[in-house]
């Protein structure tokens, strides 16, 4: 494996963090906002 | 055709174990409990499957059993709601939710050609959440108050009449669904960060899209699962009333939540099957996939109309005639997108040189059948005569024809087209075969005549019927203790071809297989494309497609 590649699956890998972090910040957000509208509608 | 004249013996293969010795941790525990190996926690979520698809198929025979003559013969009403109820849970986040993120597991990393999912210790945790939510939903059985018996819908106010154990049921649903949530974000960012160089996305094979679209749905729906359920806990035990109309809530309110997840639900569980089916057909048929692009199209299109027609499922509980005309015609669009497919896999097979191993079988199985499960959705969406549809058998065949020789099949002919791949040991094909026609007649037997039940009027959910219904659900039962035998047949397969198999498989297995995945040894070496694979028209099958 040369570096390059090595460099490549690191930066990669920190696209991908990020991509998981706004992704559960989505899944959180439905979440929470849905029980929200539950409570403020009752 | 004999497997051995079908398989391909070139030698072009890139063995990629030769640059990249394999690491396997030596210890039983760091190799299962502490894997961060995609290939490893693929092999995992499918054991679980299986034994999940065991014990749910063992629930379906008590089912059956009782519905064997009219009468109460076997167990208590309530049981048997408790059955009926587990069954559902326990088959489609249990068995068939698990089986697609063990293929993708196993396969999405090396069809994009990345060395891993993208974040492989989130991987872990995806998958050793669920032992505990399923020993925990089992447990229920043994309380007092007995499993949930409510069914799979979950409706309130029945659901809230429970006892104790439903807390664990909702806590149970919860880390489900906080396991489907990590995978599918898993899902999203290996293919959205870690394809290989070359790999642009309408050069992903369709099993890579069809996961990418379904990943999107769980992302969407799974958290409006958790939340009606939380009301639902809070409503049970801390005195709310979201659902309770005694208190000013809403019990409707509820069916419309469930729904608007449930609905995208069911395509989370079929449309990795058309995936799959996409992947099998051309290989076998020797011809690029019909109308790739359309695929793709076809697929969004499917998971964008699942969100806009939750309501069918509730005609009878009443809305206005405007709501009704929408949610029909929004239900009879999804026939559009889903045609262009089945005519894509004809197409595909049209005038190919085909052959007919197991996992075509499977997959020419899953069309044919498919098909009639779609057109049954038809009917049941057209809102004046779902009401006399509503809650009867004719529900029932329609659905498990959608998931049994549809998501099921497709899960079949997957393992049987990639189980050379995984094991590095050719199954045989004789008893495959014999699986397939057992399974695909079987399944027929059992779920055909209860289309004519429903039209007849047999309600579902009820452990006794009139004598009127006592021939066809005779048959069905006969069917279904036929189909559930026949799995075990799937079972001695595997367990022959993993142990005992001499038989060894080529890289690339099938002749007319395409796909970066079929580059690779058989089995896999341990860590796979830690170098990008090229990727060029001889290596993948949308090379020439590229936008």
């Amino acid at each position: 494996m040369n570096t390059e590649s090595h460099y490549d699956i690191k930066s990669q890998r920190k696209k991908a963090v990020k991509t998981a972090l706004a992704l559960g910040f989505v899944a959180v957000v439905i979440f929470i906002a849905f029980i929200l509208s539950g409570v403020l509608s009752t | 055709m004999s497997i051995e004249s079908t398989h391909s013996h070139d030698g072009d293969t890139h063995d990629a174990a030769h640059d990249d010795h394999d690491h396997k941790p030596s210890g039983f525990l760091d190799r299962w409990l502490f894997t961060t190996n995609h290939k490893d926690i693929g092999t995992l979520y499918l054991v679980f499957s299986l034994l999940m698809f065991f014990i749910g198929g063992s629930m379906a025979m008590v089912i059956r059993a009782e519905l064997f003559m009219p009468g109460l013969q076997l167990v208590e009403p309530d049981f048997f709601n408790q059955m009926t109820t587990m069954h559902a849970l326990i088959m489609v986040f249990g068995a068939v939710m698990p089986a697609w993120v063990g293929f993708a597991n196993w396969m999405i990393p090396m069809m994009v050609g990345a060395p891993d999912m993208a974040l492989p210790r989130m991987n872990n945790w995806s998958f050793w959440i669920l032992p505990f939510a399923f020993t925990m939903l089992l447990s229920t059985l043994f309380m007092d108050s007995g499993g949930p018996a409510a069914g799979w819908t979950l409706y309130p106010p029945l659901s809230l009449q429970g006892g104790q154990s439903f807390a664990f049921v909702v806590f149970a649903i919860h880390m489900m669904g906080i396991s489907s949530i990590m995978g599918s974000i898993n899902v999203i960012a290996t293919i959205l960060n870690m394809r290989a160089p070359g790999m642009t996305l309408l050069k992903m094979p369709l099993f890579v899209w069809t996961w990418l679209i379904t990943a999107f749905l769980l992302i969407a729906v799974m958290p409006v699962l958790a939340g009606a359920v939380t009301m639902l806990l809070t409503d049970h035990f801390f005195g709310t009333s979201f659902f309770n109309a005694a208190g000013g809530g809403d019990p409707v309110m509820f069916q419309h939540i469930f729904w608007f997840f449930g609905h995208p639900e069911v395509y989370i569980m079929i449309l990795p099957a058309f995936g799959v089916v996409s992947e099998i057909i051309p290989t076998f048929a020797r011809k690029p996939l019909f109308g790739y692009t359309a695929m793709v199209y076809a697929t969004a299109s499917i998971a964008f109309l699942s969100f806009i027609v939750w309501a069918h499922h509730m005609f009878t509980v009443g809305m206005p005639l405007t709501g009704e005309l929408f949610f029909m015609y929004a239900t009879m669009l999804i026939a559009v997108p889903t045609g262009v497919k089945v005519f894509n896999w004809v197409s595909t097979m049209w005038r190919g040189s085909m052959t007919f191993e197991t996992p075509m079988l499977f997959a020419i199985g899953f069309v044919i059948l498919f098909t009639i499960g779609g057109l049954s959705g038809l009917m049941l969406a057209l809102a004046s005569v779902d009401l006399q549809y509503h809650d009867t058998y004719f529900v029932v065949a329609h659905f498990h024809y959608v998931l049994v020789p549809g998501a099921v099949f497709a899960l079949m002919a997957g393992t049987y087209y990639w189980l050379p791949k995984w094991t590095g040991h050719m199954y045989s094909e004789k008893w495959g075969k014999i699986h397939f026609w057992v399974s695909a007649i079987s399944v027929n037997i059992l779920f055909f005549p209860q289309h004519y039940l429903g039209l007849a009027g047999m309600p579902r959910r009820i452990p006794d019927y009139s004598t009127q219904f006592a021939d066809f659900n005779m048959i069905s039962s006969i069917g279904g203790f036929i189909f559930g035998a026949s799995q075990l047949i799937f079972v001695g397969v595997i367990v022959h071809c993993v142990y005992k198999s001499k038989q060894a498989a080529t890289g690339r297995v099938w002749e007319g297989a395409k796909g970066l995945e079929w580059t690779l040894s058989s089995p896999p070496p341990y860590h796979s494309f830690n170098t990008p694979p090229v990727i060029d028209s001889t290596t993948i099958a949308h090379a020439g497609e590229a936008h």
